[in-house]
Formats: C-alpha cells, sequence, structure tokens
C-alpha cells in the first residue's frame, strides 16, 4: 500500500516517456494537478495526486521543455508534495530564466521557510542575496541591447559635434559612452555570475540528517556536529568517488555523499 | 459446559488420582473447613510460573464481559472481571496485570489502571480494563487465565486453580483517519496553463567575438562616412565649422558684434586692440599695439598669403588713420568700416590657417 503512489509513479514515467506527446504529458499534469487541488483538505489523498503531476511535468522538462511557467508549475507540484529538495531545485531553475518572477521569489522563500535549520548558529541558512524590489531587472537581452544604443548614439552625438562644435552634443556623446561604460560592466559582472553559476552548480540536500565531513569518506569526522535536513542548499565545489564537496550558503565547506544530494545539471 | 466448570471438574479428578497413595477414605477430595480464615498463607510452591497469580485463596468463579464488541482500531472498549467466590474466601482476590500476558500485550493497548476493584458484595469483585485494540486484524479478546489457592482441597499441592474465561468475540473497525489539509500559500495552488507552459526557452547566452567586433566597428564607420558625405554635400557648412574651429577667432568676432558704440577713436583703438588680442593667442604674438610693418613682417614669417598680408596691413593701417587723423578729414574711415574689415580679416586668416597651420 505505501509503495503504490511510486508504483503508479513510475508507471506513469515509463509510459509518459514512450508515447505521450507533449501536449498529453502537460494534460496529465494539470489533471493530476488540479485533482490533487480538488482533494486538498486531505494530505494523504492529495499527496499522490501532487506527486504524479511533478513527474509529468519533470517529464516535459526532460524533453527540453524549459521556461519560468514550467518551473514555477513544477516547483509547486513538488511543493505540495512535500518534496522540499526538488521544489527548491525548481524555483531555482526558474528563477535563472526570470530572475524578476515574483512568484518565484515568494514561493522559494516559502519552501525555505519549510528547511529546518539548527536552533543556533547559521549553519546552512541562505544569505538573502535578492536585489531590492525597487531595483528594476533587466534581461541581458535588454542589457546589451540598450549598450548598443547608447554606443551608437554617442558615437552619432560626437560625430555631430566635430561636424557644428555644439557643446550640448559633446555632452550628450560623453554621457552616452559613460553608459554604455556602465551598462557593459553590468553585463560583464552578470556574464561572470553565469560562468560561475556554471561551474558551481547549485546543491540541495535531499535527505535529513546529513553531516558535512571533512573528507569524502564515512571515515572522516564530522566538520560539524549539527546535520543538516533536507533542502539546505549550497554550491558545488567538487566531485571525487562518489561524494560530493560543498559550500553552503553560509560558507561552510564539508563533504557529503553523492546519494544525498541534488545537483542542478542540465 | 464453560472453562470454569471444566478446570474445576479437573482439579477434583486430580484430587483423587493424588490421594489414591493414601487410604480408601482420601481417595475422594476431601472438602476442609477452614481451620483460620484469615491471614492463612498461601504455599509459594506450586504456582503456575508462566501466568500471573491473583493472591486469591478460596473457591472462586470468574467471568469476563466486554463493552462495546464493535469497536474502532486504537479505540477504547471496557473489559470486565467479575470474581465470585463460591466459599468464603480466605484472601480476596488482587487485579491482574493483563501486560504479562502475551496475548493480551501483543493484541491490544492496556491502559494503567486507575481504578481499585470495586467489591459488589463480600463474595463478588469486579476488575475493570480498559483496552484498545491495536488492529483491524483483532477478532475476539482471549481467555483472561485466573490463578488462586484453593485451601479446601486437600491435595495441597494442587491447591493452585486457574480458571479461564470464554473468549469473547471482538470486531474491530478500521481507525478514523483524521483529515489533514494540505499545507502551502495559496499560490501554489494555482496553476499556471496555456502555450507558454511548453515553451522551449534557451538560456541567454554572451555572443560571440565576432559579433561584438561589428557592434563595436560599424558605428564608428557609419560616422566616418556620414562625415565625408557632409562635407562633399555641404561645403559651407564645413567652411564655417572650420572658422569656429577656432576658438580665439570666435571670442575676437563675438566681441567685435557686442562692442560698444563709443566714437570713432576709442572705436578703432578697441578695434585694434582685439585683432592684436587675436593674432596672440592665434600666433603666439607677444606684441600688444602693432604698427602696420610688424604686421607685414609677421605675417611673412608665417608664410602667409601675400593678399591676407595686404588685407591685414590695411586694416591696421585705416586703424591708424580712424586714431589719428582730424575728425574732419574725410579719408578717414568710420567705425562700422574697422568692424567689418576686422571680421573679413578674421574669417579669411582662419580659412587660410585651417590649410596652413595646425588649428
Amino acid at each position: 500500500m505505501f509503495y503504490a503512489p511510486l508504483l503508479t509513479a513510475l508507471l506513469l514515467h515509463a509510459e509518459s516517456g514512450a508515447t505521450l506527446t507533449d501536449h498529453e504529458l502537460l494534460e496529465r499534469a494539470e489533471a493530476e494537478f488540479q485533482e490533487g487541488v480538488h482533494l486538498r483538505l486531505s494530505r494523504d489523498q492529495a499527496r499522490p495526486h501532487f506527486r504524479n503531476a511533478a513527474g509529468y511535468f519533470d517529464a516535459l522538462r526532460q524533453r527540453g521543455v524549459c521556461n519560468p511557467v514550467l518551473y514555477r508549475n513544477l516547483g509547486n507540484a513538488y511543493l505540495l508534495a512535500e518534496d522540499l529538495p526538488h521544489a527548491i531545485l525548481s524555483y531555482h531553475r526558474g528563477l535563472h530564466l526570470a530572475p524578476n518572477d515574483r512568484d518565484l521569489h515568494e514561493s522559494l522563500a516559502e519552501a525555505r521557510q519549510r528547511v529546518v535549520y539548527p536552533a543556533s548558529g547559521g549553519l546552512g541558512r541562505p544569505r538573502s542575496d535578492d536585489p531590492p524590489p525597487w531595483l528594476p531587472y533587466l534581461h541581458s537581452d535588454g542589457l546589451m541591447f540598450a549598450a548598443g544604443a547608447c554606443y551608437l548614439v554617442g558615437c552619432l552625438s560626437l560625430t555631430r559635434w566635430w561636424m557644428v562644435r555644439c557643446g550640448r552634443l559633446l555632452v550628450a556623446g560623453l554621457l552616452a559612452l559613460l553608459l554604455v561604460g556602465i551598462l557593459l560592466g553590468w553585463l560583464i559582472i552578470r556574464i561572470e555570475a553565469q560562468n560561475e553559476r556554471a561551474a558551481h552548480p547549485l546543491v540541495v540536500i535531499a535527505r535529513d540528517g546529513v553531516l558535512l565531513r571533512r573528507g569524502n569518506s564515512m571515515a572522516f569526522p564530522p566538520r560539524y556536529d549539527t546535520p543538516l535536513y533536507r533542502g539546505v542548499e549550497g554550491r558545488l565545489l567538487f566531485e571525487r568517488d562518489g561524494w560530493v564537496q560543498m559550500e553552503l550558503s553560509s560558507g561552510e565547506i564539508g563533504w557529503v555523499p553523492q546519494e544525498t544530494v541534488l545537483v542542478d545539471r542540465p | 459446559m464453560s472453562w470454569t466448570r471444566l478446570v474445576l471438574m479437573m482439579g477434583l479428578l486430580i484430587g483423587m488420582v493424588e490421594g489414591s497413595d493414601a487410604s480408601p477414605a482420601s481417595a475422594l477430595p476431601t472438602l476442609q473447613t477452614p481451620a483460620s480464615s484469615e491471614g492463612e498463607d498461601v504455599p509459594v510452591v506450586g504456582r503456575p510460573v508462566d501466568l500471573p497469580f491473583s493472591e486469591a485463596s478460596g473457591w472462586f468463579e470468574v467471568q469476563a464481559h466486554a463493552e462495546p464488541t464493535t469497536v474502532q482500531a486504537e479505540r477504547p472498549l471496557t473489559l470486565t472481571l467479575t470474581v465470585r467466590a463460591v466459599r468464603p474466601p480466605r484472601r480476596p482476590p488482587q487485579r491482574l496485570d493483563l501486560r504479562q500476558l502475551p496475548d493480551f500485550a501483543e493484541l491490544f493497548y492496556i491502559e494503567e489502571a486507575d481504578e481499585e476493584a470495586a467489591q459488589l458484595n463480600a463474595h463478588t469483585w469486579k476488575f475493570t480494563y480498559r483496552l484498545r485494540p491495536r488492529r483491524t486484524e483483532v477478532s475476539e479478546i482471549p481467555s483472561v487465565p485466573f490463578v488462586y489457592f484453593n485451601p479446601y482441597l486437600l491435595t495441597a499441592s494442587k491447591g493452585f486453580q486457574v480458571l479461564y474465561t470464554d473468549p469473547i468475540p471482538l470486531h474491530v473497525l478500521p481507525p478514523e483517519t483524521v483529515q489533514v489539509p494540505v499545507q502551502g500559500p495559496e499560490s501554489a495552488f494555482v496553476l499556471t496553463t496555456g502555450p507558454s507552459v511548453l515553451e522551449r526557452r534557451v538560456p541567454w547566452r554572451p555572443p560571440g567575438l565576432g559579433v561584438i567586433g561589428v557592434v563595436l566597428l560599424v558605428p564608428p564607420l557609419g560616422c566616418i562616412v556620414w562625415y565625408f558625405l557632409w562635407q562633399r554635400l555641404y561645403p559651407d557648412a564645413t567652411r564655417l565649422a572650420r572658422q569656429r574651429r577656432s576658438h580665439a577667432a570666435r571670442r575676437a568676432l563675438q566681441a567685435l558684434r557686442t562692442a560698444e558704440q563709443l566714437d570713432v577713436k576709442a572705436g578703432a583703438a578697441q578695434t585694434a586692440a582685439l585683432v592684436a588680442d587675436y593674432f596672440q593667442q592665434r600666433l603666439d604674438w607677444a606684441i600688444a599695439e602693432p604698427t602696420p610693418r610688424e604686421v607685414a613682417l609677421l605675417f611673412a614669417q608665417h608664410h602667409f598669403s601675400l593678399a591676407l598680408t595686404e588685407q591685414a596691413v590695411c586694416f591696421f593701417q585705416a586703424c591708424d588713420c580712424a586714431r589719428f587723423l582730424p575728425s574732419d578729414d574725410a579719408t578717414r574711415p568710420s567705425l562700422m568700416e574697422l568692424q567689418n574689415a576686422a571680421m573679413r580679416l578674421i574669417l579669411t586668416m582662419e580659412e587660410e590657417t585651417c590649410s596652413t597651420l595646425p588649428s
């Protein structure tokens, strides 16, 4: 009885991967999600439906469907199925595509609130790296376009100033080039962050009671006596012999078995 | 036949067998009259080791009753054990601990006893237990073994008797489940639908070096082309631009335009000073009030054209005339003529210096 939902999910996965089209998968995912919402007053009855919905959404993701809406639905399905690590991972993937998505930010905050952190100390507790809400987010394409436009305006202004020697044109051209420098700097910082993310992908603890160890073996002593619980986030540093060295969001570094974490790989 | 009576008969039969090696009179179980009914010790030898002893001494009957017999799993039911003495008891029964009986411990949660045995009368005791079936597979309340000592039997070694109550059929229903709602923010229950869910968006990647090079080079090249086209299409504008390029000339022209309307002498001196100042800045000339001869010498040193040199000499000669000739002299130029001549001289010089001197 306990394994029935799991078996169902596996069967659904096998079926979805073989024959169903993307639209059919989406329809089934939505139907399972709605059924879960319909049964939301009974957690035991609703959870298998949310888990099935997450399975269908994840099958779409594995087929290459990639957009913030899918990741939000996927994360919500995992969250309501009480699969906290996968929910956090999905929200992060969505935010990578749409960093300004307020729903994704709120859902991630909600999921993080459910993570068990040590009462004392900040082990594993993520730092608030969200930009202030008043700061508008410009997409990288937008930044590129704006920098190009400013560069063009700067060139035209300076050329015209060379022709007619009007001081306002000189000021406008210099300001435009200064803006180009700012935008390019912003873009470079963003590219660096993207490269950093690719080199050190997100890692989420997937089990309760995981200890950070000093080396890649159970023979090494724990670095901290405090265990980590599902949903704690970090960055991958190295992998070796089935072990993962990770740096927690709060800065602590240690090794954990690979099967106890989720790694954000494409 | 109930268990109680069966055990009683077995006890009698054992008593007969035990007495067979004695006198014929003792072949039958002899019912003693207790010599001292109070305080007589119960022997230790012969007690059943695997069953709890009730500490009772006498001759008893026991019955069990359960209420209700249909109950949900893990919900309580009441088991009542009624012990009745059929002869005057020597020691009253004590409450049995059902947790010492494996059958009960396995099938039921047995709550702690919180009430004393109720003695209905001098010969009847009632013990109440609260049991909770552990699972739905429980189908009966097993027999309760009531162990007591019977001093009325002569066979003291078999004086310990065990009475078993009848099993009570029980119907256990599945437990009632408590509905716990799914926890989550309300926004998590909202599913976003539509074709956007199936979009395949590629994460942003920076453009290649080729694209960056094109983006960097195209605007300046376009501007250069634009500049040369503008030069060709608007030559006058080009000349004006060159004239404006000289800051000193611009300042001198501006000063000439806004000069105060003085008398001819003062105006001529001011105009000559403005032009001389322009020469100082433009040609690094140190002479404050040049004569026409010094002007001709200076222009020759800078390889200016003959026409420009003649124009400059004529201007300064005209200034001298305006300053030093009598006012009634008809050849003395007006101030307006001097100012116009100064502007023409500056513009001509700017036009010529753009091609001969560094700006």
